[in-house]
């Protein structure tokens, strides 16, 4: 029986691995989709799990969201909290590119208003946020700003200029990880991720202009909460992360990890990308204090951008972004480790819980969202493929079972290079033209890697965690233009 | 240099295996893969600018993971694009040392296109082996 097969059903959109399945588990394995979901997820992402669940301090249990597929370590979609201060970190628990993340802006513009002026929005975006392998933007920052940068996030670009107080509360965690200590981080993360503040990056990150029509609105009253009122409004959604920078931390702190986990903590694991220290030892507190970093680094990534869309819109409608309401309806990290209180058997206690291409989703009420989200609970970004479409979800208290966590996107059905091999960028951005899909990209091969047959049904993904009672659908979103990093 | 892409082992990033005579040779074979994960004509980087790199560990698979390392890090801090020309491997008690010579040209000169943007090297199936035929061999998952 493959391992898969030893997975049984517990729900409608649940499947489960008891912990006494294998000895080595400590926890059991939960896998949530629906049944087309589950058939469709690849061998790698069983074995990957049932290895998350042997970590030391692991919680029960750990999951895998709807959007799962294998990576290296923990799969996509992992989701797995630890004990603080007895379990452990894992930088594989996180993953390279620490708080990749979306970001969503309304506008007060309907798509007949923007169709017209598309092209020319979409060629100034294209040149006002840098995209592509290894570029640098036109902000670079001297290392004592970059210092602050990395240990305020967010907040630091808003004091400079770039962006409105009100962006830090529509941004999670204030978009700033308070226990970012820049003192953690290696001379090689600064050199490698200093000059691309502000830049999008490649593979599959974007910027995408959509459009929320009348019939794709699931639920208006949250919908409202958020400004999206008009019929055909137009939005803005963007997926980028902490660069070369958060890649950088990440290897830094593996490496080191690799050193002292058998050694010094006597600690074994089946797969070395799940290198992993306890969180209370000197290595685990200077890598979460280094991720912190990263995370922030992000932040400030999301940021510049956002600055740079809204100063593009304003130029090509001539009104300010005041004017044209782009304020933002919320920021979402995929990538983080974050230590947040959760109800473990009736207790409430301090967990690390670790999202690897999840999103945290705090249901209506929870003590740390702020005033504004109390009633609606955490606004969810879950981008789809370029053809797809995206969803504005709400996060939702059956998502206790998960630590309040949920899908980040569609997961991959096909690896890059099939994608590659089946189809043609320049094809597809015809083909994509003739629908309606203005794009732009600095890669056509890149382009093929993310065509949207590539990709699961984001419709399904977004079922999936819905029937789960994992989120609450808002509305879905379909792209007009797209920029391909 | 002798490469192929792995799709079975990983759905989100890419895998590939390298082999060569010598450990130095599947370096330099493991660097050529890389870049071609990343570029669509690899040989397309010319030779325009040099460097020498150095790096240590204590066993020959991490010497890879950090050999490799060194392009996404030269591709992000200085903007260059590099293949590796030569590697010389010296053993000491204390570690293992490759010397490499790289060259190659920054990424706005490249007039090939580039493919997905690799972010990290990975611990994941990391191998770096002789086989029973005295082939080198190796593993590398990286982050895509």
């Amino acid at each position: 029986m493959s391992l898969r097969d030893e997975f049984k059903r517990v729900s409608s959109t649940c499947w489960e691995l008891p912990a006494a399945a294998r000895p080595d588990m400590r926890v059991s394995a939960r896998i949530h989709a629906t049944a087309e979901l589950f058939r469709e997820l690849d061998d790698a992402v069983f074995q990957q799990l049932c290895n998350v669940a042997t970590l030391p301090g692991v919680i029960e249990p750990v999951a895998c969201m709807p959007d799962g597929h294998s990576g290296y370590g923990f799969p996509i979609g992992g989701v797995a909290a630890t004990s603080v201060p007895d379990g452990v970190i894992s930088p594989g628990g996180i993953g390279f590119d620490i708080n990749c993340g979306m970001r969503l802006v309304r506008t007060n513009l309907t798509s007949a208003e923007v169709l017209p002026r598309v092209r020319e929005l979409v060629d100034q975006l294209f040149k006002a946020v840098p995209c592509g392998v290894g570029r640098s933007g036109a902000f670079k920052p001297g290392d004592d700003d970059f210092h602050d940068l990395l240990e305020q996030g967010a907040g630091w670009c808003v004091r400079h200029g770039y962006g409105w107080e009100e962006d830090l509360e529509t941004t999670e965690d204030r978009g700033c990880m308070e226990a970012a200590d820049a003192r953690r981080v290696s001379r090689r993360a600064i050199d490698r991720g200093r000059a691309q503040v502000g830049t999008l990056g490649s593979g599959n990150h974007y910027l995408e202009i959509q459009v929320m029509a009348p019939e794709n609105v699931a639920a208006p009253d949250l919908a409202a909460a958020f400004g999206l009122t008009l019929p055909n409004q137009v939005v803005v959604m963007f997926h980028c992360g902490s660069r070369g920078f958060g890649h950088q931390v990440a290897s830094d702190y593996l490496q080191r990890f690799l050193g002292v986990m058998s050694s010094k903590y006597r600690i074994r694991i089946r797969d070395r990308e799940l290198a992993c220290v306890p969180f209370e030892s000197p290595e685990g507190r200077a890598y979460y204090a280094a991720m912190a970093c990263a995370a922030n680094m992000a932040f400030a990534n999301r940021q510049i951008i956002l600055h740079r869309i809204r100063d593009v819109f304003a130029d090509v409608f001539g009104r300010s972004p005041q004017e044209l309401d782009m304020h933002q309806i919320y920021d979402v990290s995929h990538n983080t480790a974050k230590i947040e209180r959760h109800e473990v058997r009736g207790d409430s206690r301090l967990l690390l819980v670790h999202r690897k291409g999840a999103t945290r989703a705090f249901p209506p009420g929870h003590p740390e969202l702020p005033g504004r989200f109390q009633q609606t609970g955490q606004p969810v970004i879950v981008g789809g493929s370029m053809e797809s479409g995206s969803y504005l979800l709400c996060g939702s208290r059956g998502a206790a079972e998960t630590f309040y966590t949920t899908a980040h996107g569609s997961g991959r059905r096909m690896s890059r290079r099939q994608a590659r091999r089946r189809f043609d960028g320049r094809r597809l951005l015809r083909q994509m033209a003739d629908r309606g899909i203005h794009v732009r990209t600095s890669s056509f091969a890149g382009l093929a890697e993310e065509a949207g047959a590539a990709y699961k049904d984001i419709d399904e993904v977004v079922r999936a965690v819905v029937d789960g009672g994992l989120s609450r659908p808002v509305a879905r979103f379909v792209p007009i233009a797209n920029i391909k990093g | 240099m002798p490469y192929r892409f792995v799709p079975e082992i990983t759905r989100a990033d890419i895998a590939f295996e390298a082999w060569a005579e010598s450990p130095e040779e599947l370096i330099r074979s493991a660097a050529d893969a890389l870049l071609a994960a990343m570029l669509t004509a690899p040989a397309r980087v010319r030779a325009r600018c040099r460097r020498r790199i150095r790096v240590t560990a204590g066993a020959l698979d991490l010497l890879l993971y950090r050999a490799l390392e060194e392009i996404l890090f030269l591709r992000d801090a200085d903007g260059l694009l590099v293949r590796y020309r030569r590697v010389e491997i010296r053993r000491t008690k204390e570690e293992i040392e490759a010397r490499i010579e790289a060259a190659g040209e920054p990424v706005e000169a490249y007039r090939g296109e580039f493919a997905t943007e690799i972010k990290a090297i990975t611990f994941h199936e990391l191998r770096m082996a002789q086989d029973a035929r005295g082939l080198w061999r190796a593993t590398v998952v990286v982050d895509a």
